[in-house]
């Protein structure tokens, strides 16, 4: 019997600890364990070993090493240090010259001239030229090229002498500047096109480095090329790319050694820390959305978007995030030129009372029911079990179903079958991508085609500046047309994204859009 | 034993074509559509049906699968949906990591299993027998990720004194490969023994009562001729069996355990396959996994005809 009593006792005290435990993820006003922070890479040093190799190591591999054959965002990360873009968007997420040292709008806005750089071959010794761009230009635009959507608006590719290209475009040509930055921008052998195998062994190269040993979903290694034109971007003999979709193999290969460079989610935070390796991160462009289809359930309603908007207690999910990700409303933060800097968490702040109003002034004073489709990983459930909470408070009953991420889109976007999901959206090359996939009526992601002429002419009009600060007026006024709408893809946070690193890594970047690129990063010799 | 051998073989044929055609089936009810991943960026409708039409997956299922079946009768097993790279490349370039990987935990597993069995059954109900039959009770309980888990914190992290993840390839550097398979094989390992020791325990403890072993002692045989000629021999035969139970499963396992140690084998190929909806490579993977599933159990089967000579002549 005194043993029964101390087995019980011992198991009401666990229980008590797990219940204190989770406590963050309630609706009230939980306290966030730790402030998302911004923490600075080691810089790059005089003392770096250009005959070293640094070794990243991600959780997904890529599809192909042809810029138009890829089918994932993901995959663009292993084509950076193979093929140079006409432009380099930068760790800000600000377009930068690269193959092309220039750029021009002209005839209001439709033509986007480019002067290229004439020192530079593809890695074939094919010379980089205006010809070979308007080849690229052209193949990316044919109907199977994963590129072929970000270049709908090219009309036409002029080539005007061997080193200057120009973009013909029905409207919005200052788009295609960041669009350039990825994929779409990437400059292949136009002799390569064709070649066999190029998508697994690729010899049109333009970057500066060289694919050199590739075993698909597991490893990739690059070899740096001589000569190449921007020496300060290389600094390392080799580069690494491993692949493991485990987070605790690629923490592990980090603390032994076997990596230098890995990214961490919030669970592996506070391991990292402990093991005394380096950590460092940066706010990203990407978010979590909840994404309503207006055709389904009550979403059509604008009162009904803005109830839920809120019902939700963003600082609760900063919280189960474990402060990796930011509270904000608006697609992109605040810092990123296509925002409006006037609109932070304190336009739909958490306020059950006038969700409740909101709801009663749209005739729906008892709630309504949904059903929320879910990737089915552990942080995305837990965020949409505070939302569930949240809204379960102002009496709109919804009910979770996790999937696979491969099944939320098809069930969202191609059938129209899901009322809800919640996703992580990560950035593209440009603003313009996202805001038509989520605001034009035809978009992706807006599958009960909801939109307002305003809306619509805004989208377009803050693709016609050359410039980031010739766009961001428009980008302002978008957001706050999309804020008042109560857009149906209800933004909940901005994520930080955490790097970790042995302390001999010097330079790397995280860039905003996460495309993870590792320019001009170098190892320091082991003392 | 020729005539069994080729029993087995014939036995097998039907049995992969109902394994391929359950596989190929399961797939196709998994929800998830890889023409909605392979259309690209945001793409409408028209696209993605192209891509359905381009791969063939608006075909009635039993086309699908015909088609798959003859290119897999001349050696074809297609290519992957997303790397562009033949199922039989990717399998061929990841067999040897998953192969090393069983052979290595087999092979730790039947001298462990068979050694600590051996000396329990030799002297049961001593504490030897005691500690054998509470470990391998605990080795059979304890999951191979959690193993994997603590040999990686303890002789990894904490000591470091074996790589925690990754491989090379025996032909590169032999040490490496060695030092890169002996915590995943560990951890593979653990379990088969466990079961393989209680299961020689008993069968030797069995044996050693036998009059024929009594016999050979009274003849004034030593006691490892004893064990080693007449007892070990005849309890074979359920520990064969347990054997082949046990590899089977293993092979299983190197799906979590490739994972836990990035070693890129072809359990890791079939994972990702399966999230990917990589329908050619989950296929190809299952088809050779089910080979290598087959030619253990004939191995096993043919193995009874040493170990008990009678069987040959049934």
């Amino acid at each position: 019997m005194k043993r029964t009593t101390g087995l019980s006792i011992a198991g009401v005290a666990v229980l008590l600890a797990v219940a204190a435990c989770g406590g963050g993820g309630g609706g009230g006003t939980p306290g966030v364990e730790r402030e998302a922070q911004t923490a600075e890479c080691p810089p790059l040093t005089d003392g770096v070993d250009e005959g070293a190799t640094l070794t990243w190591m991600y959780s997904v591999g890529n599809t192909s090493f042809d810029p138009d054959k890829i089918t994932t965002n993901n995959s663009q990360m292993y084509l950076y240090p193979v093929y140079d873009s006409l432009v380099h968007i930068d760790e800000q997420g600000t377009p930068q010259p690269m193959l092309a040292e220039s750029w021009q709008l002209s005839d209001g806005g439709t033509v986007l001239e480019l002067d290229l750089r004439d020192d530079w071959s593809y890695h074939d010794g094919t010379p980089f030229d205006a010809a070979s761009v308007q080849a690229n230009i052209e193949r990316k635009k044919q109907p199977w090229s994963y590129n072929a959507n970000a270049l709908q608006a090219v009309t036409s590719v002029e080539v005007v002498d061997p080193d200057t290209v120009r973009l013909v475009t029905d409207g919005g040509a200052g788009a295609l500047v960041g669009i350039l930055g990825g994929s779409a921008g990437m400059m292949m052998s136009p002799a390569a096109f064709d070649k066999p195998g190029e998508d697994i062994a690729p010899t049109g190269g333009s970057g500066a480095f060289e694919m050199t040993n590739y075993v698909p979903g597991s490893r990739v290694e690059y070899t740096a090329v001589e000569d190449y034109w921007d020496p300060e971007a290389v600094n390392v003999a080799t580069l690494v790319f491993l692949i493991s979709g485990d987070d605790n193999a690629r923490l592990n290969a980090v603390q032994t050694g076997a990596a230098d460079v890995t990214f961490l989610r919030a669970s592996m935070y506070q391991p990292a820390i402990d093991s005394g390796l380096v950590v460092c991160e940066a706010p990203s462009l990407s978010s979590y959305n909840l994404t309503l289809n207006t055709a389904r359930s009550e979403f059509g309603s604008t009162q009904v978007r803005q109830a839920i908007n809120h019902a939700i207690n963003r600082d609760a999910i900063a919280a189960v995030t474990n402060g990796f990700c930011e509270p904000g409303v608006q697609l992109f933060p605040q810092f990123y030129f296509a925002s409006n800097p006037e609109i932070g968490p304190e336009r739909y702040p958490y306020d059950p009372e006038r969700a409740r109003q909101l709801l009663a002034e749209a005739g729906l004073p008892d709630g309504f029911s949904f059903d929320l489709e879910v990737i089915n990983l552990d942080l995305y459930q837990q965020i949409a079990e505070v939302i569930q909470q949240n809204l379960a408070e102002v009496g709109i009953q919804m009910s979770i179903t996790p999937v696979e991420i491969a099944k939320l889109a098809e069930d969202f976007s191609v059938n129209k079958s899901a009322d809800a999901t919640l996703s992580e959206q990560k950035a593209e090359s440009d603003p313009s991508i996202l805001t038509a996939s989520y605001y034009l009526a035809d978009g992706f992601n807006n599958p009960g085609g909801f939109t307002t002429d305003e809306i619509t002419r805004l989208h377009f009009e803050a693709m016609e500046g050359a410039t980031a600060e010739e766009r961001a007026p428009a980008y302002a006024q978008l957001f706050e047309a999309v804020a008042e709408e109560a857009y149906p893809n209800v933004t909940l946070c901005h994520l930080t994204t955490p790097f970790a690193m042995n302390d001999t890594v010097r330079g790397v970047e995280i860039y905003a859009d996460a495309s993870r690129q590792f320019r001009g990063a170098g190892i320091e010799p082991q003392p | 034993m020729l005539g069994l051998l080729v029993r087995r073989l014939l036995v097998s044929i039907p049995l992969l074509l109902v394994v391929s055609f359950l596989v190929f089936g399961l797939i196709v009810l998994v929800p998830g559509d890889p023409a909605v991943a392979l259309a690209g960026q945001n793409p409408d409708p028209a696209q993605i049906e192209a891509v359905r039409e381009r791969l063939g997956l608006n075909d009635p299922f039993l086309v699908q699968y015909g088609n798959w079946l003859a290119g897999a009768l001349q050696g074809d097993l297609g290519t992957s949906l997303f790397t562009s790279q033949t199922v039989w490349t990717a399998i061929l370039a990841r067999l040897p990591t998953t192969l090393s990987l069983a052979f290595l935990a087999l092979g730790l597993a039947i001298v462990l299993g068979v050694a600590v069995g051996s000396v329990a059954g030799l002297r049961p109900g001593t504490w030897i027998d005691r500690v054998a039959t509470v470990g391998a009770s605990v080795g059979v309980a304890v999951p191979y990720f959690w193993v994997g888990m603590m040999l990686v914190l303890l002789f990894a992290l904490q000591n470091p004194l074996l790589p925690a993840v990754g491989y090379v390839p025996l032909t590169q550097d032999p040490v490496g490969w060695f030092q890169h398979l002996v915590l995943p094989a560990t951890a593979l390992a653990l379990a088969p023994a466990a079961v393989i020791a209680r299961q020689t325990r008993a069968s030797v403890s069995t044996v050693m009562s036998e009059d024929y072993v009594r016999t050979a002692t009274a003849k004034g045989l030593s006691p490892v001729r004893v064990v080693g000629k007449h007892a070990l021999k005849n309890a074979a035969l359920p520990v064969v069996t347990v054997f082949g139970i046990e590899a089977n499963r293993l092979i299983g396992g190197t799906v979590v355990i490739e994972q836990l140690f990035a070693l890129p084998g072809i359990g890791q190929l079939a994972y990702q396959g399966v999230f990917s909806r990589d329908f050619p490579m989950v296929q190809g993977v299952v088809l050779v996994a089910a080979v290598m599933v087959l030619f253990i159990n004939i191995v096993v089967d043919v193995s009874y005809g040493y170990f008990n000579p009678r069987i040959r002549q049934t």
